[in-house]
């Protein structure tokens, strides 16, 4: 944990709007975008480096592209406050998509089942999604 | 104890039966010339739009189920229903007219609907300007919990009294007229209830209400054994059938589901042509089709069914000759047990009630007959896909590390002691809080697991109650996060850090004032 204190020097924050965590492939997207920007965190002497000037890191909803931005636009100094902050800003470019997604997470998600006396395919989906990803990731692994 | 989600005010407990007045005499007496014709039209659900605005003409009305677009919060008084902002006014923005119909207060049961939901209701309605309201003639609960299913209700003569005063209650809280759905009944038929047909027809007639005549179920039960279509629609006055839904289905262990899942099976829809003709008061032909299921069947299936059915409303009104259908005479039986031995309604729900959500027979003979019904074991399965269904769709990324961790056997190892645990929730947020407290109950020791489920369980909480958390970290969440949104275990370790992600709200008001404008004034008044 010391050495962490060391490379980071405080408190990495990522914000994430309900409307990206529900949408697994914006949130997807994000994280590799997340993960690109955050990439020198993997290299001891890079993230002080990087983390120097840039602490703020916007992503734009559209195009899931991480933009960082300097620390002063927080009114912060590297110094004085060194949490960093990776942010999913909550606006996108059209209002009636995002209330179209709004309704899209209750419906079929957050509200109750709909009408019916069937069948939910979806927990069956998941587990053959998740077979065959893992499938194909091991015959990677094999191979390689 | 009472499901807080069934039955948020005390006054919704109280059972159905004997206070309540006859229904409105505005809407209370045989059937009703006076409602519009609407057209051809699909169940709403997040991804037809485009088939409303690429194919004009093709729908007519969407049929809005609100409580799928409702969420459950908790207030000090206890459970709430809210209505996101904006999303009533979404809906009615939407070409073609609206109908409500909905799947929370049932009718059917012992349990009146509950006053908060039809209050919901009667305001979608209103803001919708929908032309009648709908309801499904089963229940879904008893006083101790939610079945999480609509089951057949009792069908005698105790129960239609029972059931006529539910409708009541519903019809005295709309300021439309209401319309009862036909069921889905997996059960054996029995000889101590009355025919299908009957028993609709006999509430239908005392209650002065309208019929929603779901085909397909009617369809799906004459396939599983109980009574025929011909004879159920002899049996049915079909000058108050004001709407008619069709669907697809599918097959499981030798049972046909009313699975809203396919196209309409070729069967079905010369009983649909035979039948719409004879409908004098014919107003609306829905088409259902589960929201998960859209995306299997694609919209260019979707459409060739609303065509079909563009089709067979042009038919309406125009008997085609021999081909229409014509009642036959059926021969009626009244319940036959003796009166010591007669299943009371209450009995009925709560013993059927128990044995769907997997608790075992007790020693009543109604217990061990309905549990050597093979109808129950099949609602039960049921019953247990749409509640796993429910969890990968909330708690996706906790379900994957489970499922990536321990291998598929163990996660329905660990559902199904959820299940034996916790009965069905009637909403999807409370069945994932209840498996997240179950989850951390049980200490699984998957690693990383308790820091996935707090970050779901606050991108949960923040989605129903708009209030921002911070979940801490004390690794870098990316690469794991990354990896279970792909669906795979990450190749790497998080770094070890302080880290933090902060959910935050989105609704289209909290993030811009002026974002609802273009959609007219909120005049939402919950």
């Amino acid at each position: 944990m010391a050495a962490t204190e060391l490379h980071y020097k405080g408190t990495v924050r990522i914000t994430v709007p309900t409307s990206v965590g529900y949408d697994l492939k914006k949130f997807q997207k994000s994280l590799a975008s997340l993960a690109e920007k955050l990439g020198c965190l993997r290299c001891f002497s890079g993230a002080d480096c990087f983390f120097q000037w840039e602490r703020d890191y916007v992503i734009n909803p559209a195009t899931v592209a991480v933009q960082g931005i300097g620390a002063s636009l927080r009114g912060t100094t590297p110094d004085t406050a060194p949490a960093v902050t990776a942010s999913i800003p909550v606006a996108v470019s059209s209002n009636l998509g995002l209330l179209q997604k709004t309704v899209a997470n209750i419906a079929g998600r957050l509200g109750c089942t709909p009408c019916t006396s069937g069948f939910d395919l979806l927990l069956r989906q998941e587990i053959r999604r998740i077979n065959q990803i893992n499938v194909k990731v091991n015959e990677v692994g094999a191979i390689g | 104890m009472v499901d807080p989600l069934q039955h948020a005010h005390s006054s919704s407990t109280a059972r159905a039966g004997g206070n309540v007045g006859p229904a409105r005499s505005r809407w209370g007496a045989g059937p009703h010339t006076a409602l519009p014709e609407l057209g051809v039209g699909i169940i709403y659900s997040s991804g037809i739009e485009s088939l409303l605005h690429d194919h004009p003409g093709l729908i007519q009305v969407l049929e809005v189920e609100p409580q799928t677009l409702w969420l459950q919060v908790s207030t000090e008084d206890g459970p709430r229903f809210k209505t996101p902002d904006g999303v009533v006014e979404f809906l009615a923005g939407l070409p073609g007219r609206k109908l409500v119909h909905s799947v929370g207060a049932p009718v059917g049961g012992s349990l009146a609907p509950p006053s908060m939901q039809l209050d919901m209701v009667r305001q979608w309605v209103e803001r919708l300007d929908a032309p009648w309201a709908s309801e499904h003639l089963g229940f879904n609960a008893t006083l101790e919990f939610h079945a999480g299913f609509f089951l057949a209700p009792r069908q005698t003569p105790d129960g239609v009294e029972m059931v006529v005063d539910s409708i009541r209650r519903f019809q005295q809280a709309m300021p439309v007229p209401v319309a009862i759905e036909t069921g889905v009944n997996y059960l054996r038929p029995r000889h101590d209830e009355l025919l299908d047909g009957q028993f609709v027809a006999e509430v239908a007639r005392e209650a002065g209400c309208g019929i929603l005549l779901d085909l397909h179920n009617v369809f799906t039960n004459a396939l599983n054994g109980r009574q025929s279509v011909d004879e159920f629609l002899s049996l049915i006055p079909l000058d108050r059938v004001w709407e008619v839904h069709v669907a697809g289905g599918m097959e499981m262990d030798g049972f046909w589901l009313d699975g809203h899942c396919d196209v309409i099976p070729d069967e079905l829809l010369k009983i649909i042509r035979r039948v719409v003709p004879a409908l004098p008061n014919l107003r609306a032909i829905i088409f259902e089709v589960f929201p998960s299921f859209v995306p299997v069947m694609g919209l260019d299936k979707v459409r060739a069914q609303l065509e079909r059915m563009q089709e067979v409303w042009r038919e309406r009104g125009q008997p085609r000759g021999d081909g229409i259908f014509r009642p036959v005479p059926v021969v009626l039986r009244a319940e036959t047990a003796v009166p010591e031995a007669r299943v009371l309604p209450v009995h009925w729900e709560e013993t059927f009630a128990r044995l769907v959500i997997g608790r075992e027979p007790d020693a009543t003979e109604l217990s061990q007959q309905l549990a050597a019904d093979p109808g129950v074991e099949v609602i039960r399965k049921l019953i247990r896909e749409f509640r796993g269904s429910m969890l990968v769709n909330v708690l996706r990324l906790t379900m994957r590390l489970i499922l990536l961790a321990l291998g598929e056997e163990a996660m329905r190892t660990i559902l199904a002691a959820f299940w034996e645990r916790v009965p069905p929730q009637f909403y999807a947020t409370t069945e994932a809080e209840k498996f997240a407290d179950f989850l951390e109950s049980i200490d699984l020791r998957v690693p990383h697991l308790a820091k996935v489920l707090a970050f779901e369980r606050a991108l949960l909480a923040t989605a129903i109650d708009d209030v921002p958390r911070l979940v801490h970290f004390d690794f870098d969440p990316v690469p794991l996060l990354r990896a279970l949104a792909e669906g795979r275990l990450p190749e790497i370790e998080g770094k070890p850090g302080s880290f933090e992600i902060e959910v935050t709200p989105d609704s289209a008001a909290a993030e811009d004032g002026l974002a609802l404008n273009w959609l007219g004034p909120n005049t939402q008044g919950h």
